[in-house]
């Protein structure tokens, strides 16, 4: 079965996981104690893409769950326009796989390990489930 | 304690000794010293504190005049990068290589004495983070301004991206790191 790709509004969220060894415990801040390393664009040929899921399909709970390992990663939400828009200016679209919400937020242009997209997707995101 | 301007006092490394030379006095005023890591603080009855070592499983990785004495705890606390073991994120993430680790080490303290020796300013204090990949990050997270470095896996290459609070002022590059100029590279510094 195969689902039809929509377009994702500006108003909606996109959930992704963070990973327990992501988290700097020795930070109060609950921004600032994800490290910079959990956002992760995975480098391909025309450039990166990171796997989040739509919040039309998926709640933050779903999200969690679909994690080998569910009680080690906490969830955080982008708002979708936020991606979109000044400075981080990446582009986000519905991939769905056997998983409807599967969704990617990408970036024409490759750079190795993405340091000013890990910093800007750090500083946009909100915490649903925290760890 | 004797104080000496910086400007006069130079610290040379060479294998496993530390030259100290003071060219204010007439004669340069040399002192040799041989590193062990039972004793990793240099003290001298002339100069006072001057210098640490900092060693990694009896390994000396560099020496660190004593106003950046906070790195010390910087680099132990990122040791435990190297404990993380393959699929440490079970995602399937590699472990780092020490080299990749070490060149994270090797760049911070040249960065480091650079910005104190030539242009007198102490860094602020960064974070040491496992990075994608097998790269390592270094970050600055300060009020006023954000600072990430990426030393990439094969500890050869680096990335960086910086703005301020407002985001009104980004700065980004890549260098490699046998070959690079200091001054390019943004100031990891509050002013």
């Amino acid at each position: 079965m195969s689902f039809p790709i929509e377009l994702i509004p500006d108003t909606d969220k996109l959930f992704y996981r963070i990973h327990t060894q992501y988290i700097d415990y020795t930070e109060s801040d609950a921004k600032k104690k994800i490290k910079p390393g959990a956002f992760d664009p995975i480098p391909k040929p025309d450039g990166t893409e990171m796997s989040v899921d739509w919040s039309k399909y998926s709640t933050s709970i779903e999200t969690q769950n679909r994690a080998r390992k569910p009680e080690r990663v906490g969830v955080v939400s982008f708002v979708v326009g936020e991606v979109r828009s000044q400075p981080t200016l990446l582009k986000v679209e519905h991939r769905p796989t056997l998983n409807q919400a599967h969704s990617i937020i990408f970036d024409v242009l490759p750079n190795a390990n993405n340091p000013e997209i890990r910093i800007n997707l750090r500083r946009i995101c909100q915490w649903e489930i925290e760890i | 304690m004797k104080t000496i301007d910086r400007i006069s006092r130079n610290l040379f490394e060479r294998n496993d000794t530390l030259l100290l030379v003071d060219f204010e006095k007439s004669k340069s005023h040399i002192i040799e010293m041989k590193w062990h890591e039972s004793s990793p603080l240099f003290t001298d009855n002339s100069y006072g504190k001057t210098a640490l070592n900092y060693f990694y499983k009896g390994e000396r990785l560099g020496v660190i005049p004593f106003q950046l004495e906070f790195l010390l705890a910087v680099f132990k606390e990122s040791e435990s990068i190297l404990n993380l073991e393959n699929d440490w994120d079970d995602n399937g993430s590699p472990t780092y290589d020490i080299q990749t680790w070490k060149a994270a080490i090797h760049f911070l303290i040249d960065y480091a004495v650079t910005l104190l020796h030539d242009f007198n300013r102490i860094i602020d204090k960064p974070k040491i983070y496992n990075g994608p990949r097998g790269s390592i990050d270094i970050l600055w997270d300060y009020a006023s301004y954000t600072f990430l470095v990426n030393i990439e896996k094969n500890g050869l290459n680096a990335s960086f991206y910086a703005d301020n609070a407002t985001n009104t002022q980004r700065i980004r590059g890549e260098f490699t790191l046998d070959n690079f100029k200091k001054t390019l590279i943004p100031f990891a510094v509050q002013l």
